[in-house]
């Protein structure tokens, strides 16, 4: 057969995509290669966690494909997760190491030189300002084995605990929810149920643009099954509310009416597990422990009316889905940033969990209370190994001795040196990070890893004086808003010229191939890391410094395994070797070689943790369902009490609008990536104002007409898109535009939640006005001159 | 351009009557079929992935249509594009 080069770059994927349903094609392929080889990965663009196989040709990466065996997505694949990558061929890369001179510009150096500068300079600081003065800022992108490095070097090397990461800004109060109810962290489920579920609960969550790929099992589901209901709980009425049986619609903020709500509904029609409640769970608000018959007094204040008044949520609608929630038999929730994200973070994680137990919609195929993860490294690179401030490897606490004793040891760093007091989290570490003649900032120096916290800080004019005036380095692939407040810029590999395992949302830790060479000097977080231990006398803590970043990440890895061998977080069958053949990466617990992972955790014959010697004597013969997580040692799970409050800033006469703010399914986070793929930037080239028809017509705004959205805190200025989608009254602005003028970040509000410190990005109060008519804004802004000051 | 190898599946009995209205589009091609689970697969060739996008959604309106979803994409094209915008810059 003879082909031409299109012919047979169709013909290659159309014999791909029969394989992923197990059909043959009509002509099929024959000779000829369309790549030189596949490697195996995962894809780093949400917290999904698809396999892909990337095709490399002469040493790039040119297709990508879903991998078929994947247990996530079964070999489909998302636009943005399949277009992503090219940005790493941008002429914009990072390609060597860079040093501010004293004309503010930058001037390329050699790693040694680059080395020896950030080293001098975090000693001087340490020695001046204490071992807290220089902190680790990083991320849910970085590898399992990066984060694990600098958490070890920071804590186990420097004994300082000032290491914070990006994920304390989108799943904190996921940690601090699973924890308070469950007693440990991360989902007991798994996406697999959602192939068992009756019905689906998305609350605070834009599926179908954050995590298209899980959204596409849910409609396939509904599709496959039209009985199964789907819930969703949303102010907005995005194309995941679209596909819904039943929109709640709330005001941001008052869901937590909504959820208690439900729950009264729950007891007052007898539709309660009292069996589940009795045996497995435990009714409290955090001291004492309550009866039923308390818990329903508690709610009972909530009748479908009053949240209807708090919430704007009909109240019919509160009532039905409270019935489909409770006689599904089967219910599975999903949420991610529309709960996380707020002052009461924490509470509104509990307060779904409560509908779960108050149900016995737990520890049953197709029903779960699950988090989902943003970013693809959320879970395990900074959750699982501990990389916050007030945590240890295995999502542990820094301030108990015995997990010290125990990370110390097994990792083999000197008794003592970690110290049991927690550092500070991420608000508060910048809000202490300036300059060294400032007494009143305590933080002087800071690494950043793999995240853009000049863009993408809540409240951002109050903390980039911090940036600029602190001796700030920053490793990443692109210039970005951060990169021009910092002293020194170290450019980093992508994920495919690296490698490493990252663990998404279902306990799933997945290991990335090293596919082709970095570009330039480019190098992997890891050598960095490693790298700056060495320089830093701290090389047999880390002796994980050679260039070879499969092997750093090995070690890394088994270091890693070592010290979390006998947590409940156990990856300790999940050896590089045995992750390097598995093709669709293993869920922990899993506590030995050869043991498959676990599907679902808390339940006999199910969770290896029932047979582990660590947790076994303590759990009764005949118990089938125990969350030995249970700080009481009773295996129960919290049901809470908890107060209702609303945002911590509404709306009122002068600021008359709730502000909120999230992704659009092409861009990624700040777009440092995704705005450098041409059909992506084509197609969100600005973010843009969401307005309902009726506030625009009330402040005479016309589609595309410019627009200022002012909080107490800031302003920028946005077209406006009119659109029904929210209700009046909510607008809504996407975070990925890096332009100075339409960076929303100046405008939200850095309030945070008292238990999880993570801040409320999505919920402000905001006032606006019309400026101008249409202007073209469609620039698909980048930064490319990394000389180029922040204002630009 | 951009291609890909997708899976567009098809309402009940209304197979055959999809492969003909797939006949309108210059830039699908069919490549094979399962006609158990009503399955087509095939190739799209788009400019770009926002006009990807939206032959998707065009197609989705059809009632024939039950789901198109995409298993793997080529862009070798844009990445030589790219390699070689990057040689130019760093000549500049
Ligand atoms: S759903 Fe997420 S992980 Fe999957 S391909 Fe899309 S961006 Fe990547």
């Amino acid at each position: 057969m003879n082909l031409n080069r299109r012919d047979f770059i169709k013909l290659s994927l159309a014999t791909g995509a029969a394989a992923t349903i197990g059909v043959s094609i009509s002509k099929p392929l024959e000779g000829g290669q369309l790549v030189d080889k596949w490697v195996k990965g995962t894809c780093r663009f949400c917290g999904t966690g698809c396999g892909v196989y990337v095709g490399t040709k002469k040493n790039k990466i040119v297709a990508i494909k879903g991998n078929p065996d994947a247990k996530t997505n079964f070999g489909f694949l998302c636009v943005k997760g399949s277009l992503g990558y090219k940005s790493m061929y941008h002429p914009d890369r990072l390609t060597d190491p860079m040093i501010r001179q004293k004309n503010g510009k930058f001037k390329k150096v050699s790693w040694d030189k680059a080395l020896k500068h950030v080293s001098k300079k975090f000693k001087q600081l340490q020695k001046d300002h204490g071992k807290d003065s220089v902190a680790f800022y990083g991320s849910g992108q970085c590898t399992t084995e990066e984060s694990y490095t600098f958490n070890k070097l920071w804590k186990g090397g420097f004994g300082s605990n000032n290491v914070e990461g990006n994920p304390r800004l989108c799943m904190a109060s996921a940690v601090g929810g699973y924890i308070s109810t469950f007693g440990a962290d991360e989902p007991a489920g798994s996406y697999a149920d959602i192939e068992h579920s009756r019905c689906i609960f998305i609350t605070g969550s834009n599926m179908s643009e954050c995590h298209p790929i899980l959204f596409r099992r849910v409609m396939r589901h509904k599709m496959k099954n039209p009985d199964v209901k789907i819930i969703v709980c949303e102010p907005r009425r995005t194309v995941t509310a679209k596909i819904a049986d039943l929109w709640l619609p709330v005001d941001p903020g008052t869901d937590l009416a909504v959820f208690h709500s439900m729950a009264n509904e729950i007891i007052k029609n007898k539709w309660a597990d009292s069996t589940f409640v009795n045996t497995n769970t435990r009714i409290t608000d955090g001291k004492k422990t309550y009866d039923l018959a308390k818990y329903a007094e508690h709610v009972s204040q909530f009748t479908p009316e009053v949240a209807e008044k708090l919430s704007r949520c009909p109240a019919a609608n509160i009532k039905k889905a409270a019935e489909w929630f409770a006689k599904s038999g089967a219910s599975l929730s999903f949420w991610t940033m529309g709960l996380n994200q707020r002052t009461r973070g924490v509470w509104a994680n509990n307060l779904v969990h409560n509908l779960h137990l108050l149900t016995g919609n737990i520890g049953k195929p197709g029903a779960d209370s699950f988090s989902i993860t943003g970013q693809p490294n959320a879970c395990g690179g900074v959750r699982e190994t501990g990389s916050l401030c007030h945590l240890l490897p295995g999502t542990r606490p820094v301030k108990s001795k015995a997990v010290r004793d125990q990370v110390e040891d097994a990792g083999k760093i000197k008794r003592g040196t970690i110290d049991p007091k927690p550092g500070f989290h991420t608000m508060k570490m910048f809000a202490a990070l300036g300059g060294e003649k400032d007494p009143k900032k305590p933080i002087k120096g800071m690494i950043t890893s793999t995240t853009n916290p000049a863009q993408s800080l809540p409240n951002l004019h109050k903390y980039l004086k911090g940036m600029e005036d602190s001796f700030l380095v920053v490793i990443d692939m692109f210039p970005t808003k951060t990169t021009q407040l910092a002293d020194v810029v170290l450019p980093a590999a992508f994920i495919y010229e690296k490698g490493g395992v990252y663990g998404c949302s279902e306990r799933r830790s997945q290991l990335t191939e090293k596919a082709v060479e970095p570009p330039g000097k480019a190098k992997a977080d890891i050598w960095i890391a490693a790298q700056l231990a060495k320089y830093m006398g701290f090389s047999k803590l880390i002796p994980w410094n050679m260039d070879d970043a499969m092997k750093a990440n090995e070690m890394a890895w088994t270091d890693y395994i070592t010290v979390t061998k006998d947590t409940e977080h156990t990856l300790w069958g999940a050896t590089y070797d045995i992750l390097k053949k598995a093709k669709a990466g293993i869920q922990w617990p899993c506590p030995y070689p050869g043991h498959p992972g676990t599907y679902k955790r808390y339940v006999r014959g199910m969770d290896p943790m029932f047979e582990h010697p660590t947790i076994k004597d303590h759990i009764p013969k005949d118990a089938t369902v125990y969350f030995y997580g249970d700080k009481k040692k009773q295996g129960k799970a919290n049901i809470f009490l908890r107060p209702y409050k609303g945002a911590e800033e509404e709306p009122d006469e002068k600021y008359p609008f709730f502000l909120t703010t999230g992704r659009v399914i092409e861009q990624w986070h700040t777009g440092t990536m995704t705005m450098r793929v041409p059909e992506i930037a084509r197609s969100q080239p600005n973010a843009f104002l969401e307005i309902h028809p009726e506030d625009a017509k009330q402040y005479g705004i016309n589609p595309g007409d410019i627009v200022e959205v002012k909080s107490r805190r800031g302003a920028s200025k946005y077209p406006a898109h009119l659109v029904k989608t929210a209700m009046p009254g909510i607008l809504f602005i996407p975070w990925f535009d890096q332009s100075y003028d339409r960076l929303v970040n100046f405008v939200t509000i850095d309030a945070f939640d008292k238990g999880s410190k993570q801040p409320e990005f999505k919920i402000a109060a905001v006032k606006i006005k019309r400026l101008s008519g249409p202007k073209d804004v469609a620039e698909k802004y980048i930064i490319s001159d990394i000389n180029s000051k922040f204002k630009s | 351009m951009i291609y890909s190898g997708s899976i567009i599946v098809a309402e009940k009995g209304l197979l055959e009557k999809l492969k003909g209205i797939i006949k309108n589009y210059p830039q699908i091609e069919i490549y094979g079929e399962d006609k158990k689970n009503n399955q087509l697969v095939i190739t799209i060739e788009e400019k770009g992935s926002r006009e990807l996008e939206a032959l998707c959604e065009t197609l989705k309106e059809n009632p024939e249509v039950i789901e198109i979803s995409h298993t793997n994409f080529y862009f070798g094209d844009e990445t030589d594009k790219l390699i070689a915008k990057k040689k130019v810059s760093e000549k500049e």
